[in-house]
C-alpha cells in the first residue's frame, strides 16, 4: 500500500488526539479547551456539508445544536429515566436535528442562496423566541442538566465529574462526523452535490434530483449538529437560550460554525478542523488576556478575523492546499 | 368597546410612525444590497451609531435632536464612502463573503459600543409636546420623528428618481454591465450607493433615538427588522422599503395586544418566513 500524506494525516491526528489529553488531564482549562475546539469542529463540519459541499449557506445551524442541546436538557428536566442517564438523548437529539432539517429543508429549498440563508435565520429566529417564552422549556431561565452518575465497567470507572471522558466522546463524534463527510464527499453522491451547489439548474436537467439529495444533506447536517449540541449541553450542563455571544439559539452560534468552516477552508475536510482551532484557541486566549474588560475580546477577534479574511479568501487549508500538491 | 377600539388604533399609529423609521434603516440596506448585492449585516448596528451620535451631541455640547440628525446623515454619509472604498469593495456580489465579513463587523462595533459607552439604556430627554387625533393623543417626539422620516424617504425618493447621479445608481444596481457600457462609472455610483446607505441607517438611528432606547446590542434586532423589511419588498427595491416598514411596524405593535412582548418579534419572522416561501422575490414583484 502506497502512503500518502492523505492516508498518514488523519491516522497520525487520531494517535495524537487519543493521547494529547493524558500529559494535561489535571489541567482542566486546558483540557476544557480541547473539547470545545472537538466539538466545535464536528459543528463545524456539518455546516461544511450543507454549505461547503452542496452551497446551501444556513444560517440557522443554531437551530439544530440548539434543538439537540434543548433535547437533553428537555429529557432531564421532564422524565426521570433521562435525569439518571442523559446519555441516549445524544441519538435522540442527533434525530431532533435531522427530523427539523428535513422540514426546514422541505419549506426551505425552493429558495436559492441570499433567500435561503435568510429563511433558516428567519427560522431560528422563531425557534429562539419560543423557546424563550415557554414555560414547558424554563422561558429565558435556561435549563440546568445533572452530572451524569459514573459508569463503572469491570475493567474502570467513567466518571463525568472529569472532563476527560467528555474529550473522549467529543473525539468519537468529531472522527465519526469526519469520516462521514468525508466519505460522502468521495463518492458518487459527494459529485452529485457539487454538481448542485456549481449550478443547480444544469445539474437538473441532467437528471439529478436535487431536491432529494439536499434534503438528504441536511438530515445528515442537522444530525450532527444535534448530537453535538446535545453533548455540549451535557457537558456544559446548562442549557441558556439567549445570552449573547454563547447562547444555544443566537445568530452568534448559528455564525460560529460558518466563522469557523471559512477561516479554515469551506469544502475541505480539513478546514473545520483548523479553523475550530484557530476560532476557539483565539477566542479563548483573548478572552483570557482581556477578561477584565468585558467585549474586548471579541472586538480583537473581529479584527483578526477581517485580516484572515482578506489574507486567505480560501481559508486556511484552502491557501494551503493550493500551494502543496497532494498525491 | 370604545376604549379597545381607541387603544388598538393608538397602537396602529404608534406602529406606523415606528415602521417607518425601520423602513428608512431597510432602504440603506436595500440600496447597498442592489449597488452591491452585499448583504450588510452591520445595518443595525451604523443605526445605533447614529443614535448614540444624536445622544452625545444632545449630552455633551446640548445640540438639539433635530440638528443631530442631518450632521448624522453628512457623517455617515462619509463612513459609508470610506466602508465602500476600503471594505465593500472587496466583496462585491459574494454572498457568502458579505454575510461573513459584515457580520464580523457587526461583533466589532457591538463590543466597541459597549467597552466605550456600557451596556445602560438611554434615552434622550425632549419633549415636543401632545397632539390629539381625535380619540387619539399621540406624544409630540412621535410625530415630529415621524415627519421627519417621511421627509428623509421623499428626500431619496426625489434624489434616486430626478437627479442624474441617482438614476446612475439605479441603473448600476439594475444591471452594472450594461451601465458602464453607457458611461457610469459602477465604481463611483457604488461609492455614493454605499455612503447613501450607511448615511440612512445612521440619519435613521438619530432619527430612532428620539422614541427608542440606545444600547448598544440593539443593533442585530434592527438589522434583522431591516432584512425582514427588504425581504418583503424585494432586496434592492428601495421604494417598495416604505410599505414593508410601515407593515412590519404595525404588525408588531398590534401583535402587542395579544402576546406578550418579548413574543412580539415572532410575528414578524413568521410572516417574513411566508413571505421568503410564498413571494420570494417580494410581495410587490410579479413573478
Amino acid at each position: 500500500m502506497k502512503l500518502s500524506l492523505k492516508t498518514i494525516l488523519p491516522v497520525a491526528f487520531i494517535i495524537i488526539a487519543l493521547f494529547a489529553p493524558l500529559p494535561i488531564a489535571t489541567q482542566t482549562y486546558l483540557l476544557h479547551i480541547l473539547i470545545l475546539i472537538l466539538l466545535f469542529s464536528a459543528l463545524a463540519q456539518s455546516w461544511n456539508l450543507l454549505a461547503g459541499y452542496a452551497g446551501q449557506p444556513s444560517l440557522g445551524h443554531a437551530l439544530f445544536f440548539g434543538m439537540g442541546a434543548y433535547t437533553s436538557g428537555l429529557l432531564t428536566l421532564h422524565t426521570e429515566y433521562f435525569k439518571i442517564n442523559p446519555w441516549p438523548s445524544l441519538i435522540l437529539g442527533g434525530f431532533v436535528g435531522a427530523l427539523l432539517g428535513i422540514a426546514i429543508g422541505a419549506v426551505c429549498f425552493r429558495l436559492r442562496g441570499p433567500y435561503f440563508a435568510l429563511a433558516t435565520l428567519a427560522a431560528t429566529e422563531v425557534a429562539r423566541l419560543i423557546v424563550m417564552n415557554s414555560e414547558f422549556t424554563n422561558g429565558a431561565i435556561g435549563i440546568t442538566i445533572r452530572v451524569p452518575p459514573p459508569i463503572s465497567t469491570p475493567f474502570f470507572t467513567i466518571n463525568f465529574t472529569e472532563k476527560l471522558p467528555y474529550y473522549y466522546f467529543s473525539l468519537i463524534i468529531v472522527i465519526i462526523s469526519f469520516l462521514v463527510v468525508y466519505i460522502l464527499s468521495n463518492s458518487r453522491y459527494g459529485l452529485l452535490l457539487r454538481s448542485i451547489r456549481d449550478d443547480e439548474d444544469a445539474a437538473m436537467t441532467l437528471g439529478v434530483n436535487a431536491f432529494k439529495l439536499k434534503l438528504l444533506t441536511m438530515f445528515i447536517s442537522g444530525f450532527i449538529a444535534g448530537v453535538v449540541g446535545a453533548l455540549y449541553a451535557i457537558y456544559i450542563s446548562y442549557i441558556d437560550p439567549a445570552l449573547d455571544p454563547g447562547g444555544v439559539l443566537t445568530l452568534f452560534t448559528s455564525i460560529e460554525p460558518v466563522l469557523i468552516t471559512i477561516i479554515g477552508g469551506a469544502a475541505t475536510i480539513i478546514g473545520p478542523f483548523i479553523g475550530s482551532v484557530i476560532r476557539i484557541g483565539v477566542g479563548e486566549y483573548l478572552r483570557v488576556l482581556f477578561g477584565w474588560r468585558a467585549g474586548m475580546d471579541l472586538i480583537f477577534f473581529g479584527l483578526i478575523f477581517l485580516i484572515i479574511f482578506f489574507l486567505a479568501r480560501k481559508g486556511i487549508w484552502g491557501v494551503i492546499k493550493s500551494r502543496i500538491k497532494f498525491k | 368597546m370604545v376604549l379597545l377600539g381607541d387603544l388598538i388604533s393608538s397602537i396602529v399609529v404608534h406602529g406606523l410612525m415606528l415602521g417607518a423609521i425601520y423602513a428608512t434603516i431597510a432602504m440603506g440596506m436595500s440600496l447597498i444590497f442592489g449597488v452591491m448585492s452585499i448583504k450588510n449585516l452591520a445595518h443595525g448596528d451604523f443605526a445605533v451609531l447614529g443614535m448614540f451620535t444624536s445622544f452625545w451631541l444632545f449630552t455633551l455640547y446640548n445640540i438639539s435632536p433635530l440638528l443631530s440628525i442631518p450632521i448624522s446623515f453628512a457623517l455617515f454619509f462619509c463612513i459609508g464612502m470610506l466602508l465602500t472604498r476600503f471594505i465593500f469593495k472587496h466583496i462585491i456580489g459574494e454572498m457568502l463573503g458579505s454575510i461573513i465579513l459584515t457580520f464580523g463587523l457587526s461583533i466589532f462595533m457591538e463590543n466597541v459600543m459597549l467597552l466605550v459607552w456600557g451596556g445602560d439604556y438611554r434615552t434622550i430627554p425632549v419633549e415636543y409636546g401632545k397632539y390629539s387625533l381625535g380619540p387619539i393623543s399621540v406624544s409630540g417626539t412621535y410625530v415630529v420623528a415621524f415627519v421627519l422620516t417621511i421627509l428623509l424617504i421623499i428626500l431619496t425618493q426625489l434624489f434616486l428618481s430626478k437627479t442624474k447621479i441617482g438614476v446612475a445608481i439605479r441603473a448600476v444596481s439594475q444591471d452594472p454591465e450594461a451601465a458602464e457600457s453607457l458611461g457610469i462609472s459602477a465604481d463611483r455610483m457604488r461609492l455614493v450607493g454605499g455612503g447613501l446607505g450607511i448615511a440612512l441607517a445612521g440619519a435613521g438611528g438619530a432619527i430612532l433615538a428620539l422614541i427608542y432606547y440606545i444600547y448598544p446590542y440593539l443593533g442585530i434586532l434592527l438589522t434583522l427588522y431591516a432584512l425582514i423589511i427588504c425581504v418583503f419588498t424585494g432586496l434592492g427595491n428601495v421604494a417598495g422599503t416604505i410599505f414593508g416598514g410601515i407593515i412590519i411596524g404595525i404588525v408588531q405593535a398590534v401583535a402587542t395586544i395579544q402576546l406578550p412582548y418579548s413574543l412580539t418579534p415572532v410575528v414578524g419572522f413568521i410572516l417574513f418566513l411566508l413571505v421568503l416561501i410564498f413571494r420570494p422575490k417580494g410581495l410587490f414583484t410579479r413573478g
